[in-house]
């Protein structure tokens, strides 16, 4: 085994549980999402009862649930792709295109982490609050953030993986 | 260079991205990030980064799309689609091609709880494929059938294509959802007609099943309840102003659960594999509807869509020859690419051309709808196939695209009828309170 396959094989072992524990979250917030919603309207409707803030907690929970389920839907490779036309080349042929592609969309997400780290520092500084439960918008930024990080890491694991299928014989 | 130049080199750079295999999300971000800092200023450009994700992500509006997939996810696990295809199989199946009937029917049904056109084709594919098996129907026929009955996913409501249309163009999802109302059913009769014809032209591929009584057909339809259940509570909610979509979405997800919890047809495992289904189809439209936005930010400032738009207006074509063009290239473009995107591409180009041209914008989103249908049929992307392929591996890739050259037809007939009766797709929505 060549010490590039053996590295993805220890990084897919490490990055692999962490990603499943995010997306259990992202789970359990969609989950509460529908319970809050449909008990709010059978409240709303029926007792003249909405729960309050309902929606900026809806808010919340779908960006945490969104940021989370990233980094999982990229390992289960769920992000849609154009591969018709690369699809008849040899796999070190693929191999090299992937690896342009992955290192162009690693950099392009590390930047975009880096842009989310500021905004997580300018919306703490604002001291940001939603409008009806006043709670602090900052850390559900900064799980946005986690999430895209993760899923950086993934799309370095991709990278790894296209360059040893390149660099195969 | 002028913004304009930059915006068509963009848009090029764009599919050549996207044809080497970089997930689509990624290539929006990436072309709208480089295109908008060389048109306008690298400043503008991180700032779009910065914020874009968290802004899309934490929309409430835009939370209406993993509410609906997942009641179509515990509809799926919940099994209310095997119970949908024996309803219809003991209503149509004693008739020549009735089983393929039934599934198409059954198709339509599950659709109107379901909002993914791959979940159906999977779901049904398992069903009914090996009972037409059974009953010696042709591989074509039985295959072709799920492959095209699938695809009425996205047309009958609730659809997630048809919310990313409506996000896309600004028009509102409910009178989108009740356009496709009335189209969606034409279309399942227009099927099931296909079926019928492709059996009397040749009676062995589809030769009937057991007898039923009427009695025995009444009380199977009478089982397929939960599934109406669903759909009169989530439409009818619509229609009458009672919830928004996204609790309409939510109360259905609930309620779908609620169902499936009574007839102890989900389990804990089902019910997690559905939640794990959401995320994963969540976070997979949410990249590409994030990178759509910083795309969108790079198309505005260089205004390609408004130059395209009056150069097309200004060519002298009828509204109609330019209108058939469009559909063309969808045809096209749905052979190779998947539909979201495509529409994700396509839609902030041609709409403001069909807003110029005067056509009702709820109509071409329905039309655009049908028109994705076929392309997910169309060989060499064509999802369903791929679905249906791995649900029956017995079956040649060749079969069962030769099963699916009557409906693509169906397809193409119904586009037709409705370029010369837009009124079948906005009948309903004039009519929404």
């Amino acid at each position: 085994m060549s010490g590039l396959e053996s590295f993805i094989n220890r990084f897919h072992a490490v990055i692999k549980p962490v990603s499943n524990v995010s997306n259990s979250v992202g789970m359990v917030l969609i989950a509460s999402i529908m319970f809050l919603t449909a008990v709010d309207v059978v409240l709303r409707k029926t007792l003249n009862m909405p729960i309050m803030g309902a929606y900026e907690l809806t808010q919340f929970m779908m960006a945490a649930t969104l940021g989370l389920s990233m980094a999982h839907c990229g390992l289960e490779k769920g992000h849609v792709t154009v591969d018709v036309l690369i699809a008849p080349f040899s796999r070190r042929v693929q191999g090299m295109i992937g690896c342009m592609m992955g290192l162009m969309g690693v950099v392009m997400a590390v930047i975009m982490t880096w842009q989310m780290v500021v905004y997580i520092q300018m919306v703490h500084q604002s001291n940001k609050l939603s409008a009806v439960l006043l709670i602090p918008v900052y850390p559900f930024v900064t799980v946005v953030t986690i999430g895209i990080g993760l899923y950086t890491v993934i799309l370095f694991l991709h990278f790894c993986e296209f360059l040893l299928e390149a660099l195969k014989k | 260079m002028t913004p304009l130049t930059i915006g068509v080199l963009g848009i090029l750079l764009l599919f050549i991205l996207m044809f080497l295999g970089m997930p689509l999300g990624w290539a929006f971000i990436i072309v709208g990030f480089l295109g908008y800092g060389v048109a306008f200023n690298f400043d503008g450009a991180l700032s779009l980064l910065r914020t874009v994700p968290y802004t899309t992500f934490s929309d409430y509006g835009l939370s209406v799309i993993p509410l609906f997939v997942l009641m179509g996810c515990i509809a799926y696990f919940g099994k209310l689609s095997e119970e949908l295809y024996r309803s219809a199989y003991r209503t149509f199946g004693s008739f020549r091609g009735g089983l393929a009937m039934a599934t198409i029917f059954a198709c339509a049904v599950f659709s109107a709880v379901s909002g993914s056109s791959v979940a159906t084709a999977a779901t049904m594919g398992k069903v009914c494929i090996p009972e037409m098996q059974r009953y010696k129907y042709d591989n074509a026929l039985a295959t072709g059938c799920v492959a095209a009955g699938a695809t009425m996913d996205i047309m009958i409501p609730p659809s997630v294509i048809l919310i990313i249309v409506g996000l896309i163009t600004e028009q509102s999802i409910g009178k989108l959802y009740l356009a496709g109302f009335i189209p969606g059913i034409i279309q399942a009769l227009v099927f099931m007609v296909t079926v019928g014809i492709l059996c009397w032209i040749n009676p062995k591929i589809g030769p009937p099943g057991p007898k039923t009584t009427f009695k025995e057909k009444m009380i199977a339809l009478s089982k397929g309840w939960s599934a109406l259940i669903l759909f009169v509570l989530v439409m009818g909610g619509l229609y009458f102003g009672v919830f928004d979509a996204n609790e309409a979405a939510a109360v259905g997800a609930f309620v779908a659960l609620l169902i499936a919890v009574a007839k102890r047809s989900i389990s804990w495992t089902g019910f997690k594999a559905a939640l794990a289904d959401t995320t994963k189809t969540a976070a997979m439209i949410f990249l590409m509807i994030c990178g759509a936005f910083i795309f969108g930010y790079f198309l505005s400032v260089t205004g390609v869509s408004k130059y395209f738009g009056e150069f097309i207006s200004g060519m002298g074509m009828s509204r109609y020859t330019i209108l058939v063009i469009i559909i063309i290239i969808y045809l096209f473009l749905g052979a190779i690419m998947d539909e979201l995107g495509m529409l994700f591409i396509t839609l902030p180009i041609f709409f403001p051309v069909i807003l110029n041209l005067g056509f009702d914008p709820i109509w071409f989103g329905i039309m655009v709808v049908l028109v994705v249908q076929c392309g997910l049929m169309n060989p060499p992307v064509g999802m369903n196939v791929f679905v249906i392929k791995g649900v029956a591996p017995d079956v040649p890739l060749y079969t069962i695209y030769r099963g699916i050259i009557p409906f693509v037809i169906a397809d193409l007939f119904l586009i037709a009828l409705l370029i010369l009766s837009p009124e079948i797709a906005t009948f309903l929505p004039s009519r929404m309170k």
